[in-house]
C-alpha cells in the first residue's frame, strides 16, 4: 500500500498509478484499441508490465469517467475494437505528471551526487 | 477459455458488462492466443493472472460503484464536481473565443491558411463545448445563469 499525503487541494497533482500512467502514455502518440494498448505497455515498460485484461479495461473506465481518454471513432470500428484517444485533459495530466517525476529525478540526482562527491 | 473469461466477466456491474462487456472478450481471446502460441506454460500462467485478474477488478469494480453513490450524496464532494464541470465548460468557452480571435486576425491579414486552420481547431473545440453540456445536461439556459 501506498502512503502518499498530498495537499488537500492538490487532487490533480496526485501521482499517477502505474497502469493509468502507461496508459495515457500509449496513447500520447495516437489513438489505440484495447489489444493494441496492452502490446504497447509491454513494449513501453520494457516487457516489465503485461496488464491483464481486467486491469486494463478498469483503468480505461475511470479515465473515461474523469474524461482524460475518450473513445473514439474509427471507419472500421466495430463493439468488438473501440479505439480510445486522449483529451486535452489527459495531455494535461501526463505533463503534469511527467514534471512531477522530472522534478524528483532531478532532486534524487543532486542528493546523489551530493553523497559521492 | 473465451466462455470461462465470460463466466467471470458476469461478476462485473451491469453497465460495465453492458459498456466493455464484447470488447473485453474480443481483447482477452487474442491475447490468449498470442500467450498460447508462446506455449503451454507462458499459456498456463496468462489464464491464472487473467482469471485472477478479473476476480480482483471484479471486485474493485463493485467498490467504486458504492463509494461513488456515497461520494455524490456527499454536499461538499457534489460542489467540487460542479465546480470542476464549471472550469471545464469555462475553459472550453474560452478556446473558442480565442479561436475566433485568432481567425478574425487572420482574415484581416490574409492569412488564409491560418483562418481555415483555425477553424478546424474552432470546430474540434465547440465539439467539445457540446459534449461536456450534453454530458451533463447543461442546457442555454443554464450557461447563461453561471
Amino acid at each position: 500500500m501506498r502512503h502518499v499525503m498530498g495537499r488537500p487541494d492538490a487532487e490533480d497533482t496526485k501521482p499517477l498509478t502505474e497502469p493509468v500512467l502507461l496508459i495515457l502514455m500509449s496513447l500520447a502518440d495516437k489513438p489505440r484499441h484495447g489489444y493494441a494498448l496492452m502490446q504497447d505497455i509491454e513494449v513501453l515498460s520494457n516487457g516489465r508490465v503485461r496488464l491483464s485484461t481486467g486491469t486494463l479495461y478498469g483503468a480505461l473506465r475511470r479515465l473515461l469517467e474523469d474524461a482524460w481518454i475518450e473513445r473514439f471513432e474509427q471507419e472500421d470500428t466495430s463493439r468488438e475494437k473501440q479505439a480510445y484517444r486522449l483529451t486535452e485533459a489527459g495531455r494535461r495530466q501526463l505533463r503534469q505528471e511527467l514534471d512531477r517525476m522530472k522534478q524528483l529525478t532531478r532532486a534524487a540526482a543532486g542528493r546523489l551526487r551530493m553523497s559521492e562527491a | 477459455m473465451k466462455r470461462v473469461y465470460g463466466v467471470f466477466l458476469r461478476l462485473y456491474p451491469r453497465e460495465y458488462r453492458d459498456l466493455f462487456g464484447p470488447e473485453v472478450l474480443s481483447v482477452f481471446a487474442q491475447a490468449a492466443e498470442e500467450q498460447r502460441a508462446r506455449g503451454w506454460s507462458t499459456w498456463a500462467w496468462f489464464m491464472a493472472s487473467e482469471l485472477s485478474g478479473a476476480l480482483v477488478s471484479a471486485g474493485g469494480h463493485w467498490i467504486d460503484r458504492f463509494s461513488a453513490r456515497r461520494r455524490a450524496a456527499d454536499p461538499v464532494v457534489a460542489g467540487a464536481r460542479r465546480r470542476g464541470l464549471f472550469s471545464a465548460l469555462d475553459e472550453a468557452q474560452n478556446r473558442i473565443d480565442l479561436n475566433l480571435k485568432r481567425m478574425e486576425h487572420a482574415i484581416a491579414h490574409h492569412d488564409f491558411a491560418a483562418a481555415r486552420a483555425y477553424s478546424i481547431e474552432d470546430l474540434k473545440a465547440r465539439e467539445e463545448l457540446r459534449r461536456l453540456r450534453d454530458r451533463y445536461g447543461f442546457g442555454d439556459d443554464e450557461m447563461a445563469l453561471r
